[in-house]
């Protein structure tokens, strides 16, 4: 069994069955709530505004924050390998194996948050509506992969992994703004990709770009922060 | 024959430290404040110096996946790899290591089969130390050992103190680190001593040189101690006795320069006197007395390189303190050899 495959069993036997069906049933009452309640103060804006406050701007964040502060046992990422990397495991492999783990996870709830937002947000489930869960939920995939590898990245850094607050933090901060300081930022380019407001004028497919360099460049940091 | 190296190896509790260790036991004799755990992280890997490198037979174990596949440790706190059974968690952790054996193998070794079904979360903080133990003993040979306070786990001690110096004779490294200067003294071989951080004396005989300059320590258990003591009164090769009829009624503390002759000088007396002696250990000093030996041993070598060195002027002697008052002198009671009387 290579370090990966054991870096994903740690994220699996981390974020059980249990933790799984707590965080969904928190993340999807408070979703649907939000719906109901904006649908019935704004019904043509409700999807839009669920999206943005209840999905995007704090679900799926806060999720992924979960996920990943859970499967790194609560400290720093590294240190939560090596039960696995003191016998021989190598550790960058092991970390990104946790990291996907949780991402595998975090993705599918945000796929699904979006879509249930979108469908009760909308109230009926037209082909428009459908096709407007599909796209949301696609978003919600990315979104929530992205976030895990944010704060896998940030989970390396500090003691007892505090960087990944920081980064939290500052994505709440930053990312809300479309100047230059807010490129580096999830959110931000989450937001355009929903019909938000474009980051330094970006279209969409240079965020969803962004989001994808952001990877790459969490994989990048995190291969020269964490030895074999 | 590996050979385990500390260069400029700083942590957050060690101090600077330049140590080399090659095959066979050594014994850190040195407390959690000392930096005891954070030794045995340092030198398998699992944590990266501040300052310095590790290095085991030239590369370093933090680094080298190789490596610490290599080597084993025990940690003051132990954690199993993930699994629900710890079977299943001591076969995960083998197969890194690329072990032909398997968990029910190396627990059976160790007389510990009945823990293999048991879930990994019910191990109380002794019980995975002890499996950690047995998987860090149990396995294929090693090339370094690094184990905090292996004698303090439920495994018997004579058995780890007889598998730790098998795996020091076939060529391994074994670093023990632990804060009893007995456990040290069952451990045997290079014995090292850590203070602050800093390791402060290499003893190379254990027991002996631990407090040097105080004399032997034998605690004898025999029925009469006062007529032992006295038979022992005369005997040259006992420098002290000392007992307590009303603390410990049956004992007596015999002092000597001379382990061997000091116990045939107890045995002769015990003969002599008729005391019936039923058993005589050798009285091992704390680790408080161990502590204040090589505070002063390095005050001494403190001294002496001071007063050697040429460069520096010798130590002016203390000029008398200046009269508070202005008084006459006493007159003088003894007058000087020669004076007029």
């Amino acid at each position: 069994m290579n370090a990966f495959t054991l870096g994903v069993g740690a994220a699996d036997s981390r974020l059980g069955t249990r933790f799984m069906l707590g965080v969904s049933a928190l993340l999807a009452s408070f979703v649907v709530l939000v719906a109901l309640v904006e649908k019935q103060a704004a019904p043509f804006g409700a999807v839009d505004a669920t999206l943005a406050f209840a999905v995007f701007g704090w679900g799926i964040p806060v999720v992924a924050y979960s996920a990943v502060a859970r499967a790194s046992e609560y400290g720093r990422l590294d240190d939560a390998i090596a039960t696995l990397s003191r016998h021989g495991a190598n550790r960058r492999a092991a970390v990104l194996g946790v990291s996907f783990g949780a991402m595998l996870r975090v993705a599918v709830l945000g796929a699904v948050a979006a879509a249930v937002a979108v469908l009760v947000a909308a109230g009926h489930a037209s082909p428009a509506v459908i096709r407007d869960a599909a796209t949301s939920a696609w978003i919600g995939a990315l979104g929530g992969a992205v976030y895990v590898f944010w704060f896998s990245l940030g989970s390396l850094f500090g003691k007892l992994g505090r960087g990944r607050f920081v980064l939290f933090v500052l994505d709440a901060v930053f990312g809300s703004a479309t100047t230059l300081l807010a490129a580096p930022w999830p959110r931000a380019h989450l937001r355009s990709l929903l019909g938000g407001d474009a980051v330094l004028g970006m279209p969409e497919w240079q965020s969803t770009a962004a989001l994808y360099f952001l990877v790459a460049a969490c994989l990048v940091i995190g291969a020269i922060r964490v030895p074999k | 024959m590996s050979r385990l190296e500390l260069k400029g190896t700083t942590g957050r509790a060690l101090a600077r430290t330049e140590l080399v260790l090659d095959a066979g036991s050594h014994v850190v004799l040195a407390e959690t404040s000392d930096g005891a755990d954070e030794l045995v992280a340092l030198i398998s890997g699992a944590i990266r110096p501040r300052r310095g490198v590790v290095l085991l037979d030239g590369e370093e174990p933090y680094r080298s996946e190789a490596t610490r596949a290599s080597l084993r440790s025990l940690r003051e706190r132990e954690a199993l790899p993930f699994g629900r059974t710890v079977e299943v968690a001591m076969d995960r952790a083998l197969s890194i290591r690329g072990s032909a054996r398997s968990a029910s193998d190396v627990l059976g070794d160790f007389g510990l089969s009945n823990w293999g079904k048991r879930p990994t979360a019910s191990l109380s903080a002794e019980e995975a130390r002890t499996v950690a133990l047995a998987l860090a003993l149990g396995g294929e040979a090693a090339a370094l050992l690094a184990l905090f306070e292996p004698l303090a786990t439920g495994l018997p001690s004579d058995r780890v103190a007889t598998e730790i110096a098998s795996r020091a004779r076939a060529g391994a490294v074994v670093v023990s680190v632990t804060a009893s200067v007995r456990d040290a003294v069952t451990l045997g071989g290079r014995a090292l001593v850590m203070d602050r951080g800093r390791i402060v004396r290499d003893v190379a005989l254990l027991a002996d040189e631990w407090v040097p300059g105080s004399p032997l320590e034998v605690l004898v258990a025999v029925d009469d101690p006062r007529r032992l003591a006295a038979a022992l009164a005369a005997d040259t090769d006992v420098s002290a006795t000392s007992f307590d009829v009303e603390i410990a009624p049956q004992e007596i503390v015999v002092r000597g320069a001379d382990p061997s002759r000091l116990a045939l000088s107890v045995q002769r007396a015990a003969v002599a006197s008729g005391a019936r002696i039923t058993s005589m250990t050798r009285r091992i000093p704390t680790m408080a007395v161990v502590r204040a030996a090589s505070d002063a041993v390095m005050r001494a070598a403190y001294e002496r390189a001071y007063r050697a060195s040429a460069a520096l002027p010798a130590p002016a002697r203390a000029a008398a303190p200046a009269p508070l008052l202005d008084l006459p002198a006493p007159p003088a009671t003894n007058p000087p050899e020669g004076g007029a009387t």
